[in-house]
C-alpha cells in the first residue's frame, strides 16, 4: 500500500447520460408506491411467547417515489426511517400495507406480501447501500467475490466474464481494478463504502435504498461519495431512497424530504419548501438543531431545544405523538390524531394547526 | 482578522498565566508489531483558561491521542516519545505531565480531578454491572475528602443539574436503562462532579442526534459559565466548532496544521486543507444543486504517511518538489494564530537550512 494509493481514488468525471434516449424530461411515473405501511414487532413474554404488545416502528407509512427521484427520509433515532427502507427492499416483511413497485414493462407487484421465491426478481432491482462499510462486507471475501456475487447468483456472469464485469464496476465507483484480490481490511472507510456502492449496482438496479449510506464517513471522503452517489445516479438512471439523519446532506441529495417520528410521516415536501417553509413544529425543531457552520450566524434566529426524549413507540402518547415535547401543542392535540394532509401542492403534513402556526425555516443564504 | 464578539479575552495578550495547558513539540506513537505509527507527530497547542478550544480533524488526525496524552492515558503500545505538555494551575507549581508516570499518585490527583473528560461512547465509558450513582459517587469519595452521604448528595445535585429528571431515582439506574442523551448526561455529570479546571470532551456528541446534541450543547456552555471551566472540545463536525468554540485547532495526521479564534479560522482560513474542509461541507439554505467540492484523495494510511508536508499529496495548491521535502515549520501570523503551510514560509531560507543541516 503506498501513499499514492489515496491519490488515485478520485470520483469518476460525470459522464454523458447512457439513458438520455429513454428519458427525455424528469420522470414522473411513480416507481414506488408505499401505502400505509406497518411493521410492528411483537413483544412476547413468558415461555409460551405470549404477545404483550407491539413495538409500533412503522405504523401507517405513506409515500411515493418517482423515477430518476430521489426521496429523502429523515428523523430521529428510533424514528423507523430505517425499518422503512429495509421493508421497501424486502429484509423485513412489513405487517401490513402495500410497496408497490412498478416494473421497467409497467406491471404493477405489491412486493409487501410476496413469497421469498417471488421475490427473487425483484431482489434484483431494488438494492441497498448500508452504513456501517466494516460491518457490511465479509471480511473473508476478496473484493471479487463480495462485488461478484449477486452476478454469480443471478447466474448472469462467471468466470472472467465475471472478473470483467466486477473490475468494471469497481472502476466506475473510483476503485482502481488491481484491487479485485484484496480483502475489505485493506481499505479505507471512503473505499469500503464505495465497495459497498459497487455491490449495490452490480445488477443494474433500478432503485437503491441508501441506509445512513455516507453517515460513517469522515468530511472529506463523505463529499466524494455524495458526489459519486449523484454521478452514478445520472448515467444509470438510479431512484434513491436517501434515508439520513444528517439534515444538510438530505438537503444537498434530494428532491423531496419525508419526515418521520415515531413510525409515522409527519410532513413531506420538496426539498426546498420543507427546508424554507416547513409547516410541522417538528420539522421546525429538528432545522434549528442543526449547527451551522459559520460562527457569525451564533445566536441568530430562535434557537428551538427539543425537551423530553423521543415517544416510545410501543406505548405511544394519546393524540398526536409529537405533542409532549411541541411548544406549540393545544388540548386538541392531546387526543386527536391528525392525519397527513396535502396543505399546499406537493406539501403533506400531519399537524392540526398547520395552517395557522407561523414557522421558521432556513434562512437562505 | 476580527475578534468574535462576544470574545471575553483579547488577541493580544496571550500571556504564559493565560494559558492552563500549554503543549509543545508532543510526540505520541504506537509500536505496534507492523512498525510505528506516529499518531501525534509534534503538536503545539494552548488551552488558554476560561475558553473553548475546539480541536477539528478527520479520524486518523491525532486529536483523541493528543487528549488522552494530556490525561496520561494512552493505551498500549502507545507512549508519549516526546515533547511538554505544561499545566499551569492558578495556586501550585506547573507540572510538566508529559514526564509523569501514568500510574502514579501525580497524575492520578489531576485526573478526575482537576482535568475531566468525556467519551464519545457513554455506554462503553461507564461500567453497565454498576448503577449510575454508584459510579459517580466512587469518583467523589476518591478524589474529595467526604463522608458517604455528602457524596451522595453531590452526586444526586450534579445529575439533577445536567438536567436529568428525577436524580434521586436515577442514582439507582443502570447505563442501559437510560437513552443514549440520559447516559451522555450522567457521563457529564460524572465528570463534572469533582469540579474540574479543564474538561476535554471527545467526541461527546457525535453519536447522539441533533436534537438531543444541540441540547448537550447548551448544557456544556451553561456548566462552563457555571463554574468557570475551560473546555477542550474534540469533534470533526465544523457544524459544532462553528457553534461552540472560542479557539480552533485545525490537525492533520498527528500535527496541528491551523490555529486561531474561531471567526478567522471560519472567514479567513491560511491553510489549504481548512479552506478544502470548509468548502466540502454541505451547508444548509445554500442548496443549489452543485456538486461539492471534495478533497480528493483519502487521508494516507499511518504506514504510508507522506514525505514533507503531510497534506501535499491532496493539496490543491502543493508546491511540486518542496512541499514533498520540507516539513513545513510553524509560522506564527499573529499572537495566537499560527500555521503549518510552505505557502507562508519563506521557502529558499527553508530549503537553505535544509542543506546545511540535512
Amino acid at each position: 500500500m503506498s501513499a499514492q494509493r489515496s491519490g488515485e481514488s478520485l470520483v469518476p468525471p460525470p459522464r454523458t447520460r447512457a439513458h438520455d434516449a429513454s428519458l427525455p424530461t424528469p420522470a414522473v411515473r411513480p416507481l414506488l408506491e408505499v401505502r400505509n405501511l406497518r411493521m410492528w414487532f411483537p413483544i412476547v413474554k413468558g415461555m409460551f411467547g405470549r404477545t404483550v404488545g407491539h413495538v409500533k416502528a412503522v405504523d401507517g407509512v405513506d409515500f411515493t417515489i418517482s423515477e430518476g427521484e430521489t426521496l429523502g427520509l429523515v428523523g430521529e433515532s428510533g424514528c423507523g426511517k430505517t425499518t422503512t427502507g429495509r421493508c421497501v427492499v424486502r429484509i423485513t416483511k412489513p405487517t401490513g400495507g402495500e410497496v408497490i413497485y412498478h416494473t421497467a414493462s409497467g406491471e404493477s407487484v405489491d412486493l409487501a406480501g410476496l413469497p421469498n421465491r417471488q421475490l427473487k426478481t425483484y431482489r434484483r432491482e431494488i438494492r441497498m447501500i448500508f452504513q456501517d462499510p466494516h460491518s457490511s462486507l465479509n471480511p473473508r471475501m476478496p473484493v471479487l467475490d463480495i462485488v461478484g456475487e449477486p452476478l454469480r447468483v443471478n447466474g448472469i456472469a462467471s468466470g472472467r466474464e465475471l472478473e470483467d464485469r466486477v473490475a468494471e464496476l469497481i472502476g466506475k465507483v473510483g476503485l482502481r481494478p488491481e484491487y479485485l484480490r484484496r480483502y475489505p481490511h485493506a481499505f479505507s472507510g471512503g473505499e469500503r463504502q464505495r465497495i459497498g456502492i459497487a455491490r449495490a449496482l452490480a445488477l443494474d438496479p433500478r432503485l437503491v435504498v441508501c441506509d445512513e449510506a455516507v453517515s460513517a464517513l469522515d468530511v472529506s471522503v463523505q463529499a466524494q461519495t455524495v458526489n459519486l452517489l449523484q454521478d452514478l445516479q445520472q448515467e444509470f438512471a438510479l431512484t434513491y431512497l436517501f434515508v439520513a439523519h444528517d439534515l444538510s446532506v438530505v438537503e444537498h441529495i434530494s428532491d423531496r424530504v419525508a419526515v418521520m417520528y415515531v413510525g409515522k410521516l409527519v410532513e413531506i415536501a420538496e426539498t426546498d419548501e420543507l427546508f424554507a417553509a416547513p409547516l410541522h413544529p417538528y420539522t421546525e425543531a429538528l432545522l434549528s438543531a442543526v449547527p451551522k457552520a459559520d460562527p457569525r450566524l451564533r445566536n441568530k434566529g430562535r434557537r428551538i431545544r427539543l425537551g423530553g426524549e423521543v415517544a416510545d413507540p410501543a406505548n405511544p402518547p394519546s393524540g398526536c405523538y409529537f405533542h409532549p415535547r411541541c411548544r406549540y401543542a393545544k388540548d386538541r392535540c392531546t387526543v386527536d390524531e391528525p392525519a397527513l394532509r396535502e396543505i399546499r401542492p406537493g406539501h403533506r403534513v400531519a399537524c392540526h394547526f398547520a395552517e395557522e402556526l407561523d414557522l421558521q425555516g432556513v434562512a437562505v443564504g | 482578522m476580527t475578534p468574535p464578539p462576544d470574545a471575553p479575552v483579547s488577541q493580544s495578550a496571550t500571556t504564559v498565566a493565560d494559558c492552563l495547558i500549554e503543549i509543545r513539540g508532543l510526540k505520541t506513537h504506537f509500536f505496534t508489531d507492523e512498525g510505528v505509527v506516529r499518531a501525534v507527530d509534534g503538536v503545539d497547542l494552548d488551552v488558554r483558561r476560561g475558553r473553548t478550544l475546539c480541536v477539528v480533524g478527520e479520524s486518523g488526525s491525532g486529536k483523541s491521542i493528543t487528549a488522552r496524552s494530556i490525561l496520561q492515558i494512552v493505551d498500549d503500545p502507545g507512549r508519549i516519545v516526546a515533547g511538554s505538555i505544561m499545566y499551569r494551575r492558578t495556586d501550585a507549581e506547573p507540572v510538566d505531565i508529559a514526564t509523569l508516570h501514568p500510574r502514579r499518585a501525580t497524575i492520578r490527583a489531576i485526573r478526575g480531578r482537576e482535568i475531566a473528560m468525556i467519551f464519545q461512547e457513554p455506554m462503553s465509558a461507564l461500567s453497565p454491572v454498576h448503577t449510575i450513582g454508584n459510579q459517580i459517587v466512587e469518583g467523589i469519595r476518591l478524589h474529595l475528602r467526604v463522608t458517604k452521604e455528602e457524596a451522595h448528595d453531590r452526586a444526586v445535585s450534579f445529575l439533577g443539574r445536567v438536567g436529568i429528571p428525577k436524580p434521586e431515582t436515577r442514582m439507582e439506574s443502570y447505563p442501559f436503562q437510560l437513552s443514549g442523551g440520559m447516559r451522555q448526561r450522567a457521563m457529564i455529570a460524572m465528570a463534572l462532579s469533582c469540579g474540574p479546571s479543564l474538561l476535554i470532551a471527545d467526541e461527546p456528541t457525535t453519536a447522539l442526534d441533533v436534537t438531543t446534541q444541540a441540547n448537550i450543547l447548551d448544557l456544556i456552555q451553561d456548566l462552563q459559565a457555571e463554574f468557570g471551566m475551560t473546555v477542550m472540545f474534540i469533534t470533526h463536525d465544523l457544524g459544532v466548532v462553528a457553534e461552540i468554540a472560542d479557539d480552533v485547532a485545525v490537525m492533520y495526521l498527528g500535527m496541528v496544521v491551523e490555529r486561531g479564534d474561531v471567526d478567522a479560522v471560519f472567514h479567513d482560513p491560511k491553510h489549504p486543507y481548512t479552506r478544502a474542509l470548509l468548502r466540502s461541507i454541505p451547508r444548509m439554505g445554500a442548496r443549489s444543486g452543485a456538486r461539492l467540492e471534495a478533497i480528493r484523495g483519502m487521508v494516507p494510511h499511518p504506514f504510508a504517511r507522506p514525505t514533507g508536508c503531510p497534506f501535499h499529496t491532496r493539496c490543491q495548491e502543493a508546491m511540486p518538489g518542496v512541499c514533498a521535502t520540507i516539513v513545513p515549520p510553524r509560522e506564527s501570523l499573529a499572537p495566537g494564530r499560527d500555521v503549518r503551510c510552505l505557502l507562508h514560509s519563506d521557502v529558499e531560507r527553508l530549503e537553505r537550512a535544509q542543506r546545511v543541516a540535512p
